[in-house]
């Protein structure tokens, strides 16, 4: 990882600058955390390559690249779908697979990155429900690099100032669904579409959590919604997929748990967003009618919403209801 | 209202360059907007312009009454300034002008511009929810934005400005919180600028008579002295002038997470902490306040049979 002060000063009526920050070569799953915590404060450009590594990571996705652009290749799939499945291809990137991009935040808020950093690193093995260790370790790596190439960056914080604050993208506890002005809603989605939904909605909150049994790492696989699990390549993805994790690559078809919270509008204004992408996505052609990972948890979730609310009598659940009515 | 424009990043996409706009004199409502639609992306002159306007005048009185009875009490003299500027704000106007200025992408000002102009189309039905004069008022501010920010016309969907409340909503408590009460513009405009929770704002009406109320925070300073009279009556001809100060209490409904809700309460506790370490005087803010009602209610919850342990754990840490 490489990181670089592509400075512009703008010093106003408040007392800070702000910085834009270019990072090279840092983890997708660095990204995914920055965007999290400040990507509705400031900008993330979006990414500018992923680099797609050497041994496993690589022969996986030069196989899998393959195998998307034969299948969508079949005429029945719209301009928009054949789009779609190329992008599946990103389902096997390891998590700590290298992507590049800028950041743009204040020197303050990057202070308060670097002392959720700290925290994690001090507390990194007892805080964050189900973290693999090794998953763990390698993150303490990533922020301690990343923290001794931004303190140059940054104005030193008296100790008593010191945010006591955690990454807020790793989750330390469950959280039970709520369904009101406010949503909380707990589901299994692959970390690509979490990957996907920060830099979609960064007004929601994301937290994830890994999944396990017995009290061990174990966690389902996402497939690309072009085959199903017991077919000929749902076979060969799940061997595939279960072989990086054996070796320790945490593919970002990995499906974690989600715990996603906002406001109603938040919401509704995500679904409309979602609507106008997938317009422009299937360009109005008539394919198979493809759904990739993004619009179908959405649906079950708005589902989900409307369910919880439409048959509760008060007035001010009729007018969430209704609200969401409209964009069902 | 004039503005400078100054492009600060070039992308690939001319969509999302980064691009700084100036605004000197806006009027300090359009700001709390700007402000809402982009988060921590807003900054602004501390101090407002003075051109002879009425509520300027009147701040500045009142500023001095401040002044002289915050010193015959007993707070810090270095803390004395700071407590008549902040409650000489109430009696400014929302359309009291200041320099402000905001970052964003160009994609992001196009989609501002487009909400802005559906409010204005949708004016005729907000008769109900703010008084015609301030909904006029507010028309002419937006309508000058427009002229001053071209964009290019578009028919896509767009969102409502949500700093508007369209309905009530109700209080909630637990993961998330939701909750109404009434607070001044001042108020608003403060958290809006410190929180990452969500606030709308509704005028007050009579339950029956469905009239708006006016009614006007009354600093603690006078709170109960022969001055508070004064103060309402002076804000209230403000009001009929069509001033609008920013003592006007409101509905303030606010909604966030509950991490939103520990991380302010923690940045108060900071804030007010460092304020008297400097100053040694522990100035409590209306905020702070509000934040600890708030903060005893979620804290003592127990909620249709079943009580949100983990909720309250977190929030007995705070204590």
């Amino acid at each position: 990882m490489k990181i670089s002060l592509l400075n512009y000063d703008i010093q106003h009526y408040n007392r800070e600058n702000r910085l834009l920050i270019g990072v090279a070569d840092a983890p997708l799953i660095l990204g995914m955390i920055l965007e999290s915590e400040y990507g509705r404060y400031g900008t993330v450009d979006s990414v500018g390559f992923i680099d797609k590594g050497k041994g496993l990571p690589f022969e996986m996705w030069q196989k899998w690249q393959k195998i998307f652009s034969e299948i969508s290749t079949n005429p029945d799939f719209s301009r928009g779908e054949r789009l779609m499945i190329s992008h599946f291809v990103r389902y096997t990137f390891p998590t700590f697979a290298s992507r590049s991009f800028n950041y743009d935040c204040t020197p303050s808020q990057l202070q308060q990155i670097v002392c959720q950093m700290e925290q994690f690193l001090r507390e990194a093995d007892k805080v964050y429900l189900g973290m693999p260790a090794d998953f763990s370790l390698e993150l303490c790596r990533v922020f301690e690099d990343f923290i001794n190439q931004v303190s140059p960056f940054l104005k030193p914080l008296p100790s008593s100032t010191k945010p006591d604050r955690n990454i807020p993208l790793f989750a330390k506890r469950q959280r039970t669904d709520e369904w009101g002005e406010n949503y909380c809603a707990n589901y299994q989605a692959s970390l690509q579409y979490l990957s996907k939904m920060i830099t979609f909605s960064p007004m929601i909150d994301y937290e994830f959590s890994f999944g396990r049994k017995s009290g061990v790492f174990a966690s389902d696989i996402a497939f690309p919604a072009v085959f199903t699990p017991d077919s000929k390549y749902g076979i060969e993805w799940a061997r595939d997929m279960n072989l990086m994790i054996d070796a320790g690559l945490y593919p970002m078809c990995i499906k974690v748990n989600v715990c996603e919270r906002g406001t109603l509008d938040e919401f509704i204004a995500k679904c409309n967003r979602l609507r106008l992408a997938d317009h422009a996505l299937v360009d109005r052609e008539v394919g198979v009618g493809l759904k990739n990972e993004v619009h179908t948890q959405t649906i079950s979730t708005l589902e989900k919403y409307l369910n919880e609310t439409q048959y509760v009598g008060s007035a001010e659940m009729v007018a969430i209801s209704n609200e969401l009515n409209e964009i069902y | 209202m004039k503005v400078q424009i100054v492009e600060l990043k070039k992308s690939k996409n001319n969509s999302s360059n980064v691009v700084e706009y100036t605004f000197s004199d806006m009027p300090i409502i359009l700001g709390t907007v700007l402000a809402n639609e982009f988060r921590g992306r807003v900054y602004r002159e501390s101090t407002v312009s003075a051109e002879g306007f009425l509520d300027k005048e009147m701040a500045d009185k009142w500023h001095d009454v401040f002044l002289s009875l915050a010193g015959h009490q007993k707070i810090a003299g270095a803390a004395i300034p700071f407590i008549a500027a902040d409650e000489s704000r109430y009696a400014l106007s929302v359309f009291a002008t200041r320099a402000t200025s905001v970052v964003c992408t160009s994609m992001e000002m196009q989609s501002f511009v487009l909400k802005l102009s559906a409010f204005l189309k949708s004016s005729s039905q907000l008769t109900d929810r703010m008084p015609a004069d301030f909904l006029k008022k507010l028309c002419q501010v937006f309508s000058e934005f427009l002229d001053l920010i071209q964009v290019s016309n578009s028919d896509e969907e767009v969102d409502y400005l949500s700093l508007f409340a369209w309905r009530e909503r109700r209080d909630e408590w637990g993961e998330n919180y939701c909750t109404t009460f009434p607070a001044s513009l001042g108020l608003l405009d403060y958290c809006i600028f410190n929180s990452s929770s969500v606030q709308e704002f509704s005028f007050i009406k009579e339950p029956c008579s469905k009239k708006f109320v006016m009614r006007f925070h009354v600093p603690d300073i006078i709170n109960g002295t022969k001055f508070a009279d004064a103060w309402r009556e002076d804000l209230e001809h403000l009001v009929k002038m069509g001033y609008y100060p920013m003592g006007l209490l409101v509905n303030i409904c606010e909604r966030g997470t509950l991490d939103s809700f520990i991380n302010r309460y923690k940045l108060i506790q900071g804030s007010s902490l460092r304020r008297s370490e400097i100053e040694g005087q522990l100035v409590i803010n209306m905020w702070a306040r509000y934040s600890n009602e708030v903060f005893l209610h979620l804290y003592s919850l127990d909620r249709d049979g079943h009580s949100l342990e983990d909720v309250s754990d977190e929030l007995s840490n705070l204590l």
